[in-house]
């Protein structure tokens, strides 16, 4: 067993940035490396409570993306809601959209509760508090992989093979993986500093949901437009739909930029939490 | 002359005051910069001022009354806390004897706690695996331990807690009131654990206000009284101090 009593550990007031951000960059480092089995471990609890004395268990996975489906089918069959036109089977095309919406939506109410839910824990051991954000998005990546095997079910029932850029999602995952992260470390430190932000965000969440196309194609006109084409969301999830139906990415600038923009959200975050944690506790 | 484990010097701590938002939300935004000011820095003292050092392998308790600043002590030699200003020096890793159900997750089996509470002391999986069976024994929860621990009694949470740390060897052990639960004959089992981690040089900082544990078990003591230390000594001397002021 390692020996830590050979070094002394000597805690001040808070001097982090006095250091400089590159150092900041290097503790932060350092503490994922060492702190990788911790993050481990809190994701299996995460993943064995979630479905524990659950009826259903895993199938809830399934269920979210096919009700949110068939709610717009409907309301596209009725003529009350328009979801534009789509060559691929429009179940297909949203039970997809939606696996990689969830990848966000899931992964930042996961994110911006892991601090208040562990209370008690983190005002007694002093641990790595980004691990219990970063494992609070296991759950999220593990929905995902059910809901993309519903996916590969869906092309399988309509015989229909996925375009060559399926091979490719892996990456695709990646930039909304670190928007989702960056938000997630933000929202939880707000989170531990003012309850209502978690009630916020699942409002936000939904309200997102809606503006982004995610379940319709993007619109062809009006306000609407205008927010989708400033909305990184719409280009990183479309840009990962695309890539599975056609092989190809529509809107390649677009979706660029904004895999930009979510690794400045994810270093912004990262930074700033590690800057602070020391004060949430005084707050938790 | 013995090593020094934990060193405090000088040290300051306070918290933020919790503001509710008073004379309506629209005076807080007409007023925001005074507000926002307000809201920020308000804080009250914990300690001021407060430096002491433990010697390793000695037991020290910390006594106090209630909001005295003690489980605040605590938080800062975790590290869980930073203080406002001072510094605290630990030499050694520090092991927090939980409180009922910290870094417990009820629907967790005994077995799976384990090995999360070995983790996040800052021990690998490996090496918490290589000593569960030895745990799984001290605790003597049997065919418990592979039921998830919402079932247990707080008595049962309370053995598994202190087998989790005694078995992962301690450097400095923090006990804060944790030990009143259990039945006798555990509770026995414990404080010979404690003698033997005496013998084996382990550090302990004990918060109680049972003041007979603390004159039996501490060597030395400190009392906290209104942010500051009033008294610093051997267990019993302190002990008595505080009484004689009560």
């Amino acid at each position: 067993m390692k020996r830590a009593d050979e070094t002394v550990t000597t805690y001040e007031p808070d001097n982090s940035l006095r250091k400089g951000y590159l150092s900041v960059f290097g503790e932060i480092v350092t503490e994922l490396r060492e702190n990788r089995w911790l993050m481990y471990q809190l994701f299996r609890r995460d993943f064995l409570a979630l479905y524990k004395q659950s009826l259903l268990g895993a199938l809830w996975a399934f269920i979210a993306p096919l009700a949110g489906m068939a709610l717009f089918l409907l309301l596209n069959r009725s003529g009350i809601f328009l979801v534009g036109e789509i060559e691929a089977p429009y179940p297909l095309y949203a039970v997809l959209g939606l696996s990689f919406w969830q990848l966000f939506a899931t992964g930042i109410v996961a994110g911006s509760n892991s601090l208040v839910k562990a209370g008690s824990m983190i005002l007694q051991i002093n641990f790595s508090r980004k691990s219990l954000v970063l494992a609070s998005s296991g759950q999220a990546a593990v929905s995902f992989l059910i809901q993309f095997a519903l996916v590969l079910a869906l092309f399988a029932l309509y015989g229909i093979a996925p375009g060559i850029g399926i091979l490719a999602v892996p990456l695709a995952v990646i930039p909304i993986m670190l928007l989702t992260l960056g938000m997630g470390f933000i929202s939880a430190l707000l989170n531990a500093l003012v309850r209502d932000t978690g009630t916020v965000l699942s409002m936000l969440v939904t309200f997102l949901m809606f503006l982004t196309p995610v379940l319709y194609t993007k619109p062809k006109d009006g306000l609407l437009l205008r927010i989708t084409e400033y909305n990184p969301l719409y280009y990183l999830v479309s840009g990962a739909r695309d890539l599975v139906l056609t092989g190809a990415l529509a809107e390649q600038e677009g979706y660029f930029l904004s895999a930009l923009f979510s690794v400045g959200v994810f270093l912004a975050g990262l930074v700033v939490f590690h800057l602070t944690e020391t004060r949430i506790t005084e707050r938790i | 002359m013995r090593e020094r484990a934990i060193v405090f010097e000088g040290v300051h701590k306070s918290y933020p005051l919790y503001h509710h938002i008073t004379g309506g939300f629209k005076n807080f935004l007409f007023n925001f910069p005074k507000s926002i000011t307000q809201f920020m820095n308000t804080r009250y003292d914990v300690l001021k001022g407060v430096s002491f050092e433990v010697l390793r392998g000695e037991t020290f308790g910390i006594i106090g009354k209630n909001g005295a600043g003690k489980s605040t002590t605590l938080g800062l030699i975790a590290g869980v806390l930073k203080p406002t200003s001072g510094a605290v020096a630990v030499r050694g890793r520090v092991s927090p004897l939980l409180e009922l159900g910290a870094g417990f997750n009820p629907e967790l089996t005994g077995r799976e706690n384990i090995v999360l509470n070995g983790v996040l002391m800052g021990l690998t999986r490996a090496e918490v695996v290589r000593r569960i069976g030895e745990i799984i024994e001290f605790s003597e929860l049997g065919n418990f331990i592979d039921q998830p621990i919402r079932m247990y009694s707080s008595g049962m949470l309370a053995r598994l807690g202190f087998s989790v740390v005694a078995l992962l060897n301690p450097e400095i052990l923090l006990i804060d009131e944790v030990l009143a639960v259990g039945d006798a004959a555990f509770q026995s089992k414990c404080l010979s654990k404690m003698v033997q981690f005496k013998k084996n040089g382990v550090t302990m900082i004990f918060v109680s206000h049972s003041l007979k544990d603390v004159e039996e078990i501490c060597d030395r003591a400190v009392w906290i009284d209104n942010q500051r230390i009033r008294m610093l000594g051997p267990a019993r001397e302190v002990v008595n101090g505080y009484l004689r002021a009560l």
